[in-house]
C-alpha cells in the first residue's frame, strides 16, 4: 500500500460495492471543507486508473466540492478487491455499527458468483452471520422491498424475521402501513406486530390486510396519544384474531364484576384461558376484613358465579 | 398412496448392508449416488425439504437410536412412551407435520445399523426388568411408509415376539400391511393416526384414505394384531365435530372395540418458530387460522375452551362404543384429562403405570409382570 495523490478523474467508484446508508452529505461536504478530507480514499489500480470500492460519500463529497486532487490509498493489486472490500468492512465496522440494510447490501455483495469465498468467510464473520444460504437470502430479499421501507426497517432493531412479516403484504400495503407508522411514529417492531395480526385475520377472513386495519383506525376512541392509540389498535385487532378468547375474557370480566367482591379480595385469571380457574387472594388487615369477607362469601349469588368462573 | 423415491444416496460405509441391497434393487430406477460419509452432510445441505420427499439416504448413525420420546414440558403430560428411531421424515408431506421443523432440512432416512439398535433396546429393557415397556417407531417417521421397500415392519415384529415385558407400536397414515402380516403377532400393535376425510384430503398429502387406513386395520386385526388409533393431532376447521364424529363411527363400524388397546388423543401444537415453515411450504393451508395462544410449554396450541371441545366430542363419542377403552392424551395439562376423561396421572410415571394396568387387565395373553407403581417413577 502506499499514499498518493490522485485525480479525481482518474477515479472510478465501482458501486456494486457501496452498501452503508448514512447519509448526512451536508455535515460531510462542510467537514471536508474546513478541514479536508482526514482519511485518504482506497483505491486499487486498473486499467482505466483507479478503482474505489469503498468511502463512496467521501468522494461524492469531494466531487461536490470540486475538489480535483485527492488523497488516496494505493492498494496492492496482488491482493484481491474482494479482500480488500473485506478489510475495509472491518475497519469500518470497527468504527460504527451496521444497521439491517447495510447488513442486506453487504449479503447482497458477497453472494456474486465471482465474490472470492475467503473474502466472504471474512465479511460474514465480520457482520455476525452463519455461512447459510437461508439466512443469507432472508437478508437480500429485504432489498426487494421499496426504498422508503426498507429504509424506515433499518431505523430500529427490527430483526430480519420481522422483515418477513412486511414482505407477505403487496407493495402498495408496504408502503400504506410504512407511511402511517411514519405519521404515527410507530417503531418497525411494533408495524411488525399490527402487520402480523392484520395478516392472520385477512388469510382467515379472506379480505385485505390494510383495509382490516383501516376499519380499525376508524374506530379508534382518541388518537391524541400515540402509546394509548397503539394500545387500542393492537387490542381491537387481537379481539379480531381471537373472538372466543375475547368473548371468554368479557364473560370473566362480567362475572367478576357480578361478585361485587369486598376491597379486600383481588380476582385474577390466566389471560390466556390456559390454566382454567381463578385465583383469588385475600388481604385481611382487620377483623372488618374477615367479617366483609365471610358475608361476601357465604352469599350463594357470590358462590355460583365463582363456581362458573372456576368452570368456564 | 402417491410418491416415488427418485434417487438413493448411501453412505460409502453402508454399500454392502443387506438394507441398503434391496432397496436398491427395489428401486431399479432411483438414481444411486454413493458418497463419502464424511461428505454427506454437504451433501445434503442444499436439499429442500420438497426435494427430500423423494430422496433416501442410507446411512449409519452413531448415538443412541432408542430413547424417550422428547415429550414436553410440565405441566403438561407425557406417556413415557420409548423411541426408536430407525429412520427419519416420510414421504408424506402433512402440511402440519412437526419434521419440517423438528428436522430441518432432512432428507428421507433410514439407518441401516439394526444391530445397534437391537442391543440398545435389550439392554434399555434389561435395566428396568419389571416395567412394561412401550416402544415405537413412528415418531420421527412413518413406521409402515416405507416399508414395501425396506421389510423393516416385519423384523421389528419378530423381534419383540414372545418378549416379555413389552410391546412395539408400529403407526402409520398408509396402508402398507402386507409386510407387516408377513410375521406373527404376539406383542406388535398396528397403529393409524386418524382425521376426517376433509382434513386428510387437504392437509395430510400422500397419506391414505381414511377408509384405506380402516380397511388395513380390519386386515391387521383379523390376522391377530392389536389396534391403537391416534386422534393426533386434530384439527380445527369448519364442520369439524360432526366430521370427527364420523371417523369415530367408522372405526367402531370396521374394527372390534376389544382389540383396541388404546387411542391418543392431541390437538395440534407447533414451536412458534415452525409456523414460518407451514406459511411457506403451504400458503393455502387453513391450520394456522384458528385462536392459538403460546401455552405453558412454549409451543403454540388452541386455546383451552377449543380444546376442551374438541376432545369433549370425540371422547364422548367413542364412550357410547366403548367405556372402557384407554384413553389418553398426548401433551395435555392435568386439568384436561380431569375436565374430559375424569381422572388425572399424577405425574409421567404414574400414567406410564395405568398403560401397564390397562395391558394387563386387557390383553392378559401378553407376557408382563404384574405391574408395581413403585417401579415407575421417574
Amino acid at each position: 500500500m502506499k499514499f498518493e495523490t490522485i485525480l479525481l478523474t482518474q477515479i472510478q467508484p465501482d458501486y456494486f460495492f457501496c452498501f452503508s446508508t448514512d447519509g448526512d452529505s451536508i455535515a460531510l461536504n462542510s467537514s471536508i471543507n474546513e478541514m479536508g478530507l482526514q482519511t485518504p480514499l482506497p483505491v486499487i489500480a486498473c486499467d482505466k486508473g483507479f478503482k474505489l470500492f469503498a468511502g463512496f460519500k467521501r468522494f461524492e463529497a469531494l466531487k461536490a466540492l470540486k475538489i480535483d486532487v485527492i488523497p488516496c490509498r494505493v492498494l496492492d493489486v496482488e491482493m484481491s478487491i474482494d479482500m480488500h472490500f473485506a478489510n475495509e468492512l472491518k475497519v469500518h465496522c470497527l468504527e460504527k455499527s451496521i444497521n439491517l440494510l447495510e447488513k442486506s447490501r453487504i449479503c447482497n455483495i458477497i453472494s456474486h458468483p465471482n465474490f472470492n469465498s475467503d473474502a466472504r468467510k471474512s465479511c460474514l464473520s465480520i457482520i455476525e452471520l452463519p455461512d447459510l444460504k437461508k439466512i443469507i437470502d432472508s437478508y437480500i430479499r429485504l432489498l426487494d422491498l421499496p426504498e422508503n421501507v426498507q429504509i424506515f426497517l433499518s431505523r430500529t432493531d427490527v430483526t430480519i424475521k420481522q422483515v418477513e412479516i412486511f414482505r407477505a403484504l403487496d407493495i402498495v400495503d408496504q408502503s400504506k402501513f410504512t407511511n402511517w407508522a411514519l405519521d404515527w411514529n410507530i417503531r418497525p417492531v411494533e408495524l411488525a406486530q399490527i402487520i402480523r395480526l392484520c395478516l392472520d385475520i385477512a388469510k382467515k377472513d379472506r379480505s385485505e390486510p390494510f383495509s382490516i386495519f383501516n376499519a380499525v383506525l376508524s374506530k379508534l376512541e382518541s388518537s391524541d396519544n400515540r402509546t394509548q392509540a397503539l394500545a387500542q389498535v393492537k387490542q381491537m385487532l387481537t379481539d379480531i384474531k381471537f373472538p372466543q378468547l375475547t368473548a371468554w375474557q368479557q364473560a370473566m370480566k362480567t362475572n367478576k364484576k357480578d361478585l361485587k367482591a369486598p376491597q379486600c379480595v383481588d380476582i385474577a385469571w390466566d389471560n390466556t384461558a390456559e390454566r382454567p380457574g381463578i385465583n383469588m387472594k385475600i388481604r385481611l388487615q382487620s377483623n372488618k376484613d374477615l367479617s366483609s369477607f365471610k358475608q361476601w362469601f357465604d352469599d350463594s349469588r357470590v358462590n355460583n358465579i365463582i363456581h362458573r368462573m372456576v368452570e368456564s | 398412496m402417491q410418491f416415488k423415491i427418485e434417487k438413493i444416496i448411501i453412505d460409502d460405509r453402508v454399500v454392502e448392508d443387506a438394507l441398503t441391497l434391496q432397496v436398491s434393487s427395489r428401486l431399479p430406477d432411483a438414481d444411486v449416488k454413493i458418497i463419502h460419509h464424511k461428505e454427506l452432510a454437504q451433501e445434503l445441505e442444499s436439499i429442500t425439504l420438497t426435494e427430500g420427499k423423494r430422496i433416501l439416504l442410507i446411512t449409519r448413525r452413531s448415538g443412541e437410536l432408542v430413547k424417550p420420546c422428547p415429550a414436553t414440558n410440565p405441566p403438561y403430560l407425557c406417556c413415557r412412551y420409548t423411541v426408536i428411531n430407525q429412520a427419519w421424515q416420510c414421504p408424506m408431506d402433512c402440511t402440519y407435520c412437526v419434521l419440517q421443523g423438528y428436522l430441518g432440512k432432512s432428507v428421507m432416512t433410514v439407518f441401516s445399523d439394526t444391530d445397534v439398535i437391537h442391543s440398545q433396546i435389550i439392554a434399555l429393557l434389561e435395566s428396568e426388568p419389571r416395567r412394561f415397556f412401550r416402544f415405537g417407531t413412528g415418531e420421527l417417521a412413518d413406521s409402515l411408509a416405507l416399508d414395501p421397500l425396506t421389510d423393516q415392519a416385519a423384523q421389528w415384529i419378530n423381534f419383540f415376539y414372545n418378549r416379555p415385558n413389552t410391546l412395539i407400536e408400529l403407526k402409520t397414515k398408509s396402508d402398507n400391511i402386507d409386510g407387516a402380516l408377513k410375521a406373527a403377532p404376539s406383542n406388535a400393535v398396528l397403529a393409524w393416526s386418524v382425521n376426517p376425510k376433509q382434513l386428510i384430503d387437504k392437509e395430510e398429502l400422500h397419506a391414505a384414505s381414511l377408509e384405506a387406513r380402516l380397511v388395513a386395520a380390519k386386515r391387521a386385526q383379523e390376522a391377530g394384531f392389536m389396534l391403537a388409533f391416534h386422534f393426533d393431532p386434530m384439527v380445527l376447521f369448519p364442520g369439524w365435530e360432526q366430521a370427527y364424529r364420523n371417523v369415530v363411527q367408522q372405526i367402531f363400524s370396521t374394527v372390534d372395540s376389544k382389540r383396541i388397546i388404546w387411542i391418543s388423543l392431541g390437538a395440534f401444537r407447533f414451536p412458534p418458530s415452525f409456523d414460518d415453515v407451514i406459511r411457506q411450504r403451504f400458503p393455502g393451508s387453513g391450520i394456522l387460522n384458528a385462536e392459538m395462544i403460546r401455552g405453558l410449554d412454549g409451543k403454540m396450541r388452541y386455546i383451552r375452551p377449543l380444546r376442551e371441545k374438541l376432545f369433549k366430542t370425540v371422547v364422548d363419542e367413542i364412550r357410547k362404543y366403548d367405556k372402557n377403552l384407554f384413553l389418553y392424551f398426548c401433551m395435555e395439562a392435568p386439568w384436561m384429562w380431569d375436565r374430559i376423561l375424569g381422572w388425572t396421572p399424577d405425574n409421567n410415571g404414574h400414567l406410564d403405570y395405568h398403560f401397564a394396568l390397562s395391558v394387563k387387565k386387557r390383553f392378559p395373553q401378553i407376557d408382563m409382570s404384574t405391574p408395581d407403581i413403585a417401579d415407575y417413577f421417574d
